[in-house]
């Protein structure tokens, strides 16, 4: 009996002591170590950010349904211009938020056939999903489609060595586009990590 | 949302933990749990095998969750992966696009058997 009292709490501890480690973990991914009060506030920094994000989406989608592409792009900006959460760290769903941003700013400047700063824009995008996610994958797409338009153009501007030069650059960055979305695929459908 | 996923991870495996930890009547949570007579009388508390299929319920809820967000991402991921293949084919229509084709289309069976369609 005492032998089971005493495995009880052992196993209490260690649970409560797991939990701890867990907490202080989850706490790790998105915040600097810092005072309960002050990691409540960071959150709720976070999610007002993610907040506007999704309004601002949801405004330049209006917009776009209502034919002003260029209104959808000004509405896209304010995401990329906002102030954002933590300033100085790269908090990964900030991060994801922008590169997406970027993203879909590059398609509709692609709309409106501004290939020029769609191409800057992507770019941009680039420098905010470095490792291999949806979001890389899908701004490698964006920026194949970006390339073979500015190949076209270039083309029917009679330069066809630049127009060769971007459509080569265009089946490289598709290239990279399926061989990225197909590592997503694999590891959102094995459970492993994205 | 990491950290609040994780939270809420942590604190329905803390749920789960704790109902484990308990002795349980019906461990596979298929069966009713069997009330006793007097049990209102005596203890308010929920009984034993209750609180194991609670946990049970939070946990399969869990994972269907984790399961949906794969699928989010695995249907996106392929959508994507369709897109850049038919922009690769109008730039190179040659043996390169058969292959892409090939390895869409080997994807796109590998999302359909685990998560069915995807929503256009």
């Amino acid at each position: 009996m005492t032998d089971g009292r005493f495995s009880i709490a052992a196993i209490l501890i260690a649970s409560v002591t797991a939990g701890a480690l867990l907490l202080a973990r989850c706490d790790r991914q998105v915040e600097p170590p810092a005072a309960s009060d002050d990691a409540a506030v960071v959150d709720t920094e976070l999610l007002a950010f993610l907040s506007l994000a999704r309004s601002h989406h949801h405004e330049a989608t209006i917009l776009e349904q209502s034919g002003d592409k260029r209104g959808a792009i000004d509405a896209l900006r304010k995401i990329t211009t906002a102030a954002k959460p933590h300033a100085g760290e790269k908090l990964p769903e900030v991060e994801e938020v922008l590169a997406d941003a970027y993203a879909r700013i590059a398609d509709l400047e692609l709309e409106i056939k501004d290939s020029e700063n769609a191409r800057k824009d992507v770019e941009t995008g680039l420098r905010h999903a470095p490792d291999s996610t949806y979001f890389r994958g899908h701004l490698l797409e964006v920026y194949g489609v970006v390339e073979q338009t500015r190949a076209a153009e270039l083309a029917d501007a009679g330069q066809d060595g630049a127009a060769a030069e971007a459509s080569a650059h265009a089946l490289t960055l598709l290239r990279q586009a399926v061989d990225v979305q197909e590592g997503v695929i694999g590891r959102a459908l094995d459970g492993g990590a994205k | 949302m990491k950290r609040v996923r994780c939270v809420a991870m942590l604190a329905a495996a803390a749920c789960g933990g704790a109902a484990e930890s308990a002795p349980s009547q019906s461990p596979s949570g298929t069966t009713p749990p069997p009330v006793p007579e007097n049990a209102g009388a005596q203890n308010t508390a929920e009984p034993p095998s209750v609180a194991s299929s609670r946990a049970e319920v939070d946990r399969a809820e869990q994972q269907i969750s984790a399961a949906a967000s794969d699928c989010t991402e695995a249907c996106r991921a392929l959508a994507s992966m369709e897109r850049a293949a038919e922009h690769l084919c109008a730039l190179d229509s040659g043996a390169e696009c058969a292959r892409v084709r090939q390895r869409v289309e080997a994807a796109r069976e590998r999302v359909r058997t685990t998560c069915g369609e995807c929503s256009r």
